[in-house]
This record gives structure tokens, C-alpha cells and sequence, in this order.
């Protein structure tokens, strides 16, 4: 192999190992975003359930009230 | 026949067809610059990968911003970034790597704001975002015939702008729906509810990422010739819009099943048979709206971002194939049959059982 093919080589390696680091930066960012997001959409569906359910308890109870 | 007959005649299919179109300019769009990349040697093999990464790992963030922020137009956004992005590499002397980025944003936007719009509009249905996601599939291929011809890039600039009317009439129908002062993708009930929400996230994105290596790992030994591949992305495209479309008739857990166990004979034996390969196939694409109706059952407010947990995983599952590959086809049919096994029960455990049928 040439010098010149070896600068090649070198050249075409660094430029993969860079597009491979930033690719897998990027990626794993998302990753992390996402998780977080998830976390907190699920929490948040978790609470307005909660409260739906407990406004709907308390109806209840009220309609109970108006029969007796 | 009447459910079928129900699906396709769905409310506001319109959307869908029109989203079909969409994506597939932006398929063409983006395979046509991408294809005419590969003669330089160095990009051969770093370009495609760095265009999955950015083109279908940031949907996510993209999809989240869009179901923040309604009035953001995810359509109009991408089209026009592609159609900058054409331009520059067409007529900007500087490194491909900026405009491939501004490429793959657009083309995340474009994908992002037919998700929003299709799965908004469709009352808790799948044909409808079944038949946009299909479209892409057209667009690969004629993306990619186009660009060993010589055919300017100019023309694909102006062909992707055709998109633009599509974007803003299919905008109408997500407008009127959002009028209704309801969330419109409450009907999506079709994930497992005793299931946590994090579990039902994690298996179907798991279920993506298996699909997605397993695309590239189908035995296909007899596609040799151009008219093979056409015939190869066409039948992905039936296939994907036709899951969704079975799903509306017959159901969610049924099609899933059948999609993914009923695809594998076909598989295996149509390595060197395309007819048999091809049903396998197309079986096979069926259980991709599938997945995205599993999430989007689980993350109701925000559609944009599940559909972005869809191409994450595509990406995750598509990831190995650039650094491994199995040389033995006997080995690769163990492998794809044991990942069957694995969509199946992950599907099994997150689908819900006592699913009704959208009339």
C-alpha cells in the first residue's frame, strides 16, 4: 500500500469514526429525551385519571344524596 | 367484505391519500439526492447511515414540538426544508453533510405532520395513516430509479413543491376535526389496559426494532434485477397500507397475529421463489400501523411523539445491519424465525384482548 493510500485510508476512517460519534450523540440525546418525556406524559395521563375518577366518586355520591 | 368495504370508505380517508402522495414526493425527494451521493466512495456507506440516524431518530423531539405547538404545519415545514436542501446540493458548492442534515430534518418534519394529521383525523382508526405510511415505499424506488437517470435535480425541487396544496388541503380536515373541542385520538384503545403505559411503549418500540432488521434480513436471494426491486417495494407499500385497512375490518390482535405468523413460511421459503417471498412480504409489512395504533393508545395527547417511538426503534433495528450482517442463509432463518416468535408474544402480551371493532 502507498502512502498516499494509507493518508486515504486514515482519512476515510477518521471521517467514519466522526460520522459514527455524532450519529450515536444524537441518538442516544433522543433516547434520553424521549424517556423523559414518557415519564412525564404518563404521570400527567396517571393524575387527570385519578381526578376524573375521584370527580366522578363524588357525583355519585351527590346523586345518592338527592335520592335519599 | 362490508368491514373492508367500511374501512376504505372511512372518514376523512381523504387525509390518507392525501398524506400517500406527500410522502411519497418526499420518499422520491430524499432517495434521488441520497442515491446520487453513493458514486462518491466515501459516502458509499456513511452517507445512508447518517441519513437514517437524522432522518428518523429526531421525529421524537420533532413530533413532541408539533403536538406542543398545533399550528405548526409539519408538512409545509418539511417540504419546504427538502426542497432548500435540493437546491443546495444542487447549486451550493459546500460539503454534503449540511444539506443532507437540513434533508433529513425535512423529511422527519414531513413524516412527523402526516402522523399528526392522519392519526388526528381517523376517529381511532389505522387505514387512514396506514395508506400515508405506505406511500413512502413508491417513493424509495422511484426516488432511486430517478436518480441513475438524468433527470435534473431541479425537476425533483419542483416535484417536491407539488406537495405543498396536498399539505394545506389535508391541514382543512385536521382544522375541522380539532373544531370538535374533543381529543381526537381518545378512541385509540387498543393496547393491553392491564399493561403499564411504559411497558406497552417498550414492547411495541422492541416489536419496530425487530421488524426493522428484519427487513433488511428477509432471504432474498432472487432479486437480481431492477424490475425484482420495483416489484420488492411495491408490495411493502400494499402491504402496509393493507395491515391497517384489515385492522379497521377485522382487528388489531387478529391482523397482528396473523401478520406476523402467517409471513414466516413465506419468508423462509421464498428465498429463491419471488411470487412466495413476495406474499411473505407483504404479510409482513401489515403489522406496521399496527405498532403505531400501540402506542398511540398509550400516548393519546401526544400522537406526534409516539409516532416517533415508531422510527426510533426502525433505526434501532436497522442500526446492526451496517456493521453486521449473517453470510448463511440458514443462519439468518434461524435468527428471523426466532424474532418472529418475539414480535408474536410481545404483540400477544401488549395488544388488548376485548377489543371492539370501529363501526
Amino acid at each position: 500500500m502507498s502512502d498516499f493510500e494509507m493518508l486515504v485510508d486514515s482519512f476515510l476512517f477518521e471521517h467514519v469514526k466522526g460520522g459514527i460519534f455524532w450519529v450515536a450523540a444524537v441518538v442516544i440525546a433522543v433516547i434520553i429525551f424521549a424517556a423523559v418525556i414518557t415519564a412525564c406524559e404518563i404521570k400527567k395521563q396517571k393524575s387527570e385519571k385519578n381526578a376524573s375518577e375521584s370527580a366522578s366518586d363524588t357525583c355519585e355520591v351527590s346523586a345518592a344524596d338527592d335520592t335519599d | 367484505m362490508n368491514g373492508l368495504k367500511n374501512a376504505l370508505t372511512a372518514k376523512n380517508m381523504m387525509a390518507g391519500w392525501l398524506y400517500f402522495y406527500i410522502h411519497f414526493a418526499t420518499e422520491v425527494t430524499c432517495f434521488f439526492f441520497l442515491s446520487r451521493q453513493y458514486g462518491d466512495s466515501v459516502m458509499l456507506w456513511l452517507f445512508p447511515f447518517v441519513y437514517d440516524a437524522l432522518a428518523f431518530v429526531p421525529q421524537s423531539p420533532i413530533g413532541y414540538l408539533c403536538d406542543k405547538f398545533k399550528k405548526i404545519n409539519g408538512g409545509i415545514v418539511g417540504i419546504v426544508l427538502m426542497a432548500f436542501a435540493g437546491l443546495m446540493f444542487e447549486y451550493l458548492p459546500v460539503s454534503p453533510y449540511i444539506p443532507l442534515v437540513i434533508l433529513c430534518i425535512g423529511n422527519a418534519f414531513t413524516h412527523v405532520g402526516g402522523a399528526e394529521t392522519t392519526l388526528r383525523v381517523s376517529d381511532g382508526r389505522l387505514a387512514h395513516s396506514a395508506v400515508f405510511v405506505s406511500g413512502g415505499s413508491f417513493g424509495v424506488v422511484t426516488g432511486r430509479l430517478l436518480s441513475s437517470s438524468d433527470v435534473s435535480g431541479l425537476i425533483i425541487v419542483l416535484f417536491i413543491l407539488t406537495a405543498i396544496p396536498f399539505a394545506l388541503l389535508a391541514d382543512t380536515y385536521l382544522r375541522d376535526t380539532e373544531k370538535q373541542n374533543i381529543n381526537p385520538c381518545e378512541k385509540f384503545n387498543y393496547a393491553n389496559p392491564k399493561l403499564s403505559a411504559a411497558a406497552v411503549i417498550i414492547l411495541a418500540t422492541l416489536v419496530v426494532a425487530v421488524r426493522g432488521y428484519m427487513g433488511y434480513g428477509i432471504p432474498t436471494a432472487w432479486k437480481k434485477t431492477l424490475l425484482q426491486t420495483v416489484c420488492l417495494y411495491v408490495t411493502m407499500g400494499i402491504g402496509k397500507a393493507a395491515g391497517g385497512i384489515f385492522a379497521d375490518a377485522f382487528g388489531v390482535r387478529k391482523t397482528a397475529v396473523f401478520s406476523v405468523s402467517a409471513a414466516l413460511p413465506f419468508l423462509l421459503a421464498g428465498n429463491n421463489h419471488m411470487g412466495i417471498s413476495l406474499v411473505g412480504v407483504m404479510i409482513f409489512s401489515m403489522t406496521m400501523s399496527i405498532t403505531l395504533a400501540l402506542l398511540v393508545s398509550v400516548l393519546k395527547k401526544t400522537p406526534g411523539f409516539a409516532f416517533g417511538f415508531t422510527t426510533l426503534g426502525l433505526f434501532l433495528g436497522t442500526a446492526p445491519i451496517f456493521f453486521f450482517r449473517f453470510t448463511s442463509v440458514r443462519a439468518n432463518c434461524i435468527v428471523i424465525s426466532a424474532l418472529s416468535v418475539l414480535c408474536l408474544a410481545a404483540l400477544m402480551i401488549i395488544g388488548r384482548k376485548d377489543e371492539k371493532i370501529n363501526e
